[in-house]
């Protein structure tokens, strides 16, 4: 199981984080940030897996942005290796040569289809076809919210 | 930014509510009308949103949203609501309870809406349902009757919504409730219920206390396995995943045959294209599959044997050129390492393994290692010099995740030839990672390492040194007196004891005259200290008054803690009784000390040692006192004295705690005459008796668990002595407390109780650890047994099989060696006659 997915960039500012065990905000935090100094200390050539605290941290960088993920002690690293690389796949299929910038200004986006992949820290749905469908789904109602539709659903014509 | 963050909000929400809003059965003007219901909620609903989003502090937060509950409760205890608004409401709860306030009245409206509304309404109040009721809430079962009422429904939603529910809110007492219906669905033409009925029927399995429902739900799902929907299948692979590690591993025994089958034909590529990941077939369920059968042929040859032939095959699929295959292999490397796997499965992972460490990428040589010790310790060959030079060269590497799963293995293999190297690299890594559960980590399996396999004691004190100077905080008093007590082993070893005895002297003597004695860690000047008090006799330049003066500097050290400074001024006594001549500054020296010190233990014990100086005749009489073999703590003998006594109508025992009002103050009962009269005086609740002081001495250097032993036994407060105090005390000294009577009869007992220090230490320790070393022993046996056929070659050599030493690694106790052990044994009765 997953217990956290952290995405920030090569300056250390966080992008995107998704924790699926509960801790208390202070806590959070703190482990952002050390995590985040160790994993930036880290040379290109060095091993993707890392033991942290008690955790099995498992991250790659894709272009300038770090994805990493904290694992069970009994789950397999490269099968973490191909989740992280199934959501960077949806990723580029929605935005299309995704890069950073399409996370920071769509970053509720990210996170609805990272909804779509994962669930309570398992993997859901692994066809990406499936999962841009939902997405695409959800689009298509968040379009009929228009804001002209919206003016005038408030009779404001 | 707060603000885009609510308008995203908002405007999900708003969809969604647009969504279940939307019904194409309406009338117009029922359309119209709900619309407008809805649209003026959905208002309110995105401006109470934004508005608690906003919120300036936590107060004011939770003004906002007591005041929307209060609408909420108004509206929702008005009777006859239509269930439009009871889903307003509802909704708005649920992200009130989210937000942290409780709603308790809302959930019976949860329940009935799931009751009575139509579909979409039953949909939020199911969900509202299983946020709001645990499954120990009893409107649990006032939504037990919906459930049934909806599996049994023939609308496919309605089925689905309702064994969803069942994961939520049933419980054990409930299962019988619905267990059969959903055992039914099972059967069901969609094939998406049937998912849902396989993990409704998971939960059931998890909760039901009934072996007998037990074996009757793996009936059903057993036949579950041969679905023709692999989704479904993939499902009862995760229920027998779960129940397996939760319940009983043999109910799931027999399954293992359709469970090999179902992995045959995912990898024979009959499933549809459409499961395909990077041109691997389904690898998440054979990942699944691959671990489950480990589990259930975890420790059984037999049923190893039998998914061997599977184990093999998936591995020639997985040769694809794709991470994703490594995966599987890394599964299937990972799953032979935990059956009991034939000798050609073994040579298979091996040559997988090695593929792994050969390969240029970073990560395949980190799992390579990983589970290489795995394999290693099924194989009985020597590993080859190939490997070892991979080893090697991960080493060297300079990523230090490999590095320390390097020294994982190099652990694993460690022997005696070996042992020397792998303690060295190790501490090397100590002294640059700067993780303290990493350095504790190491610092554990070094000293395991020291104790199980090397027997050079000369090795020992230097490596035990080196180790202090970086980790020494970390490293515990317990540690220190396993090895006080293996070097006393070596020093009484007939031909090298007094060998060994110089070096230990010479090393610890410069450690103690060199000028970075501030710099000093803690527990090496009690280990200096102690070293030397038992071996100083050898360093000829060193004369006893020499010893005692650095003795007394090391006590003004400000590093040192009272423990330290017990151990210290035990050491001194030590000294003092063994040889005759004291030096003149060192009664100065202590008295100074005295001065200065807080601690009634050690004003009590400092007091002790000045009286033994300055009155050398008590000194020859503790000398003189004869061995004693076998010690009756119960002092049975005086049993008759006792009786009499109590027939003369003396007054008996009275237990300490009677005299508690009296001594409240510490300080009032420290016993500045020791040696005036050979009197016991019972009153004397906190002093501390001249064995009593020599027990405390040198048990201080184990752990000081007082707190334990007082709840045990009716002891004296402050005092910290455990191993000891077990042997002697209570018994000993409440039976004296109990006679109160004149010197005579305690001068009788006070030869059991006032022997040297020395023995009582050597006495007590061994007393309390001969169970431990009965049991080491026969471990030790039968591991020598086991591996009486390994030869050592080389450095890096064959591998022992070090599984129990994988588990241990925990464990902080050294295992002696038979050799020590023998030596400990034999040295009782030396330890009695060598008197000082």
């Amino acid at each position: 199981m997953l217990q956290f997915m952290l995405l920030f960039s090569r300056q250390g500012k966080l992008r995107l984080q998704k924790w699926y065990v509960a801790h208390p905000d202070k806590q959070k935090k703190k482990i952002t940030r050390e995590l985040i100094t160790t994993i930036l200390a880290r040379k290109p050539k060095m091993c993707s897996f890392l033991e942290w605290k008690d955790l099995k941290i498992v991250y790659k960088r894709y272009a300038s942005l770090y994805f990493c993920c904290a694992i069970d002690q009994d789950d397999n690293e490269l099968l973490t290796l191909e989740i992280i690389h199934r959501y960077v796949e949806l990723l580029d299929k929605y935005f299309g040569s995704v890069c950073e910038l399409d996370i920071i200004f769509n970053f509720e986006k990210a996170y609805f289809i990272l909804d779509e992949l994962l669930l309570g820290g398992e993997i859901q749905e692994t066809s990406k076809k499936n999962v841009l469908k939902a997405i695409a789904a959800q689009d298509l109602l968040q379009e009929e919210e228009t804001p002209q539709g919206f003016f005038e659903d408030h009779g404001l014509g | 930014m707060v603000y885009e963050m609510t308008d995203f909000w908002g405007k999900s929400l708003g969809s969604f509510q647009s969504f279940l809003s939307s019904k194409t059965g309406l009338s117009r003007a029922e359309s119209v009308a709900s619309t407008l219901g809805s649209l003026s909620c959905q208002l309110h609903q995105e401006n109470f949103i934004k508005a608690v989003a906003s919120a300036e502090s936590k107060q004011e937060e939770e003004d906002l949203v007591k005041k929307e509950i209060n609408v909420v409760e108004n509206i929702l205890s008005k009777p006859g609501i239509s269930p439009k608004l009871v889903e307003q409401c509802l909704i708005q709860a649920l992200y009130c309870e989210m937000l942290g306030y409780p709603v308790t009245f809302a959930y019976v409206h949860a329940v009935k809406l799931a009751q009575q509304g139509n579909i979409q309404q039953k949909r939020i109040g199911y969900l509202a349902s299983s946020q709001f009721l645990s499954m120990e809430n009893e409107l649990g079962l006032l939504l037990i009757n919906t459930i049934q009422k909806d599996i049994r429904s023939t609308n496919v939603a309605n089925i689905c919504m309702g064994l969803q529910a069942v994961s939520y809110v049933v419980n054990t007492e409930m299962v019988p409730a619905v267990s059969f219906m959903v055992e039914e669905k099972l059967k069901h033409a969609h094939a998406a219920v049937r998912k849902y009925a396989v993990l409704a029927l998971q939960h059931c399995l998890l909760q039901a206390s009934n072996h007998h429902s037990i074996q009757s739900a793996l009936l059903r799902l057993e036949q579950v396995l041969s679905d023709s929907d692999i989704s479904v299948v993939a499902a009862a692979v995760t229920t027998l995943e779960t129940v397996v590690k939760t319940k009983n591993v043999t109910l799931c025994q027999h399954l293992i045959p359709s469970l090999i089958q179902i992995q045959q034909q995912i990898i024979q590529g009959r499933l549809s294209a459409k499961f395909e990941f990077h041109s691997v077939p389904f690898p998440w369920l054979q990942i699944k599959l691959l671990r489950l059968l480990g589990l259930l042929c975890a420790g059984d040859k037999i049923l190893s044997g039998s998914v061997g032939m599977i184990l093999k095959e998936t591995l020639q699929k997985a040769e694809v050129n794709q991470p994703v295959a490594y995966a599987i292999i890394l599964e299937c490397i990972v799953t032979i390492n935990a059956i009991e796997a034939p000798p050609e499965m073994v040579e298979l992972a091996l040559k997988c393994v090695s593929k792994f460490l050969k390969s240029s990428s970073t990560d395949l040589k980190y799992l390579g290692v990983k589970v290489l010790s795995g394999v290693l310790n099924k194989l009985q060959d020597s590993f080859s010099t190939e490997h070892q030079d991979i080893v090697m060269e991960c080493l060297q590497h300079p990523d230090e995740t490999l590095h320390l799963k390097t020294l994982n293995l190099l652990y694993v293999i460690c022997n005696p030839s070996n042992v020397h190297t792998v303690c060295a690299k190790m501490i090397d890594f100590l002294e640059k990672t700067h993780d303290t559960s990493l350095q504790r980590n190491l610092v554990s399996k070094v000293l395991q390492l020291a104790g199980k396999h090397s027997s050079d004691h000369k090795w020992i004190i230097v490596t035990l040194e080196r180790l202090l100077r970086t980790t020494d905080n970390i490293i515990s008093s317990e540690s220190i007196c396993e090895v006080m007590k293996r070097l006393k082993g070596g020093f009484s070893h007939k031909t090298e004891g007094r060998d060994l005895m110089l070096f230990a002297a010479s090393t610890y003597w410069n450690l103690c005259t060199s000028s970075a004695l501030s710099d000093m860690p803690e527990l090496l000047i009690q280990l200096s200290a102690w070293t030397l008090a038992e071996c100083w006799c050898e360093l000829k330049d060193v004369t006893t008054s020499k010893l005692q003066e650095k003795l007394c500097q090391l006590l003004q050290l400000p590093v040192c803690s009272d423990e330290t400074k017990l151990c210290i001024l035990s050491s001194l006594t030590n000294v003092t009784l063994k040889c005759s001549d004291i030096s003149k500054n060192v009664p100065s020296l202590l008295t100074a000390f005295l001065e200065k010190e807080n601690s009634p233990l050690i004003k009590q014990k400092t007091n002790e040692l000045l009286r033994l100086i300055c009155s050398p005749d008590i000194k020859t009489k503790l000398c003189k006192l004869p061995d004693v073999e076998n010690i009756d703590s119960t002092l049975s003998f005086l049993d008759e004295y006792v009786c009499e006594a109590l027939q003369r109508n003396e007054s008996p025992y009275l237990p300490w705690r009677s005299h508690i009002n009296q001594h409240t103050n510490l300080t009032d009962g420290v016993n500045r005459n020791v040696y005036s009269v050979f009197k016991f005086e019972c009153n004397q609740s906190s002093s501390s008796s001249p064995v009593d002081s020599y027990c405390g001495s040198y048990s201080v250097q184990s752990d000081p668990s007082f707190h334990s032993f007082q709840s045990s036994q009716d002891s004296y407060k402050h005092k910290t002595s455990t191993k000891t105090k077990k042997v002697w005390t209570l018994e000993g000294r409440k039976k004296e407390n109990s006679k109160k009577l004149p010197s005579s009869s305690s001068q009788e007992s006070f030869p059991v109780e006032e022997l040297p220090a020395e023995n009582l230490h050597s006495d007590a320790l061994l007393i309390s650890s001969s169970s431990k070393l009965e049991e080491d022993l026969e471990r030790e046996t039968l591991k020598q047994t086991l591996f009486a056929g390994v030869s050592t070659a080389q450095q890096i050599t064959e591998v022992v099989d070090k599984k129990c030493v994988v588990e241990e690694c925990s464990s902080n106790t050294s295992e002696l060696t038979p050799a020590l052990k023998d030596l400990h044994k034999d040295n009782r009765p030396e330890h009695l006659n060598s008197n000082v």
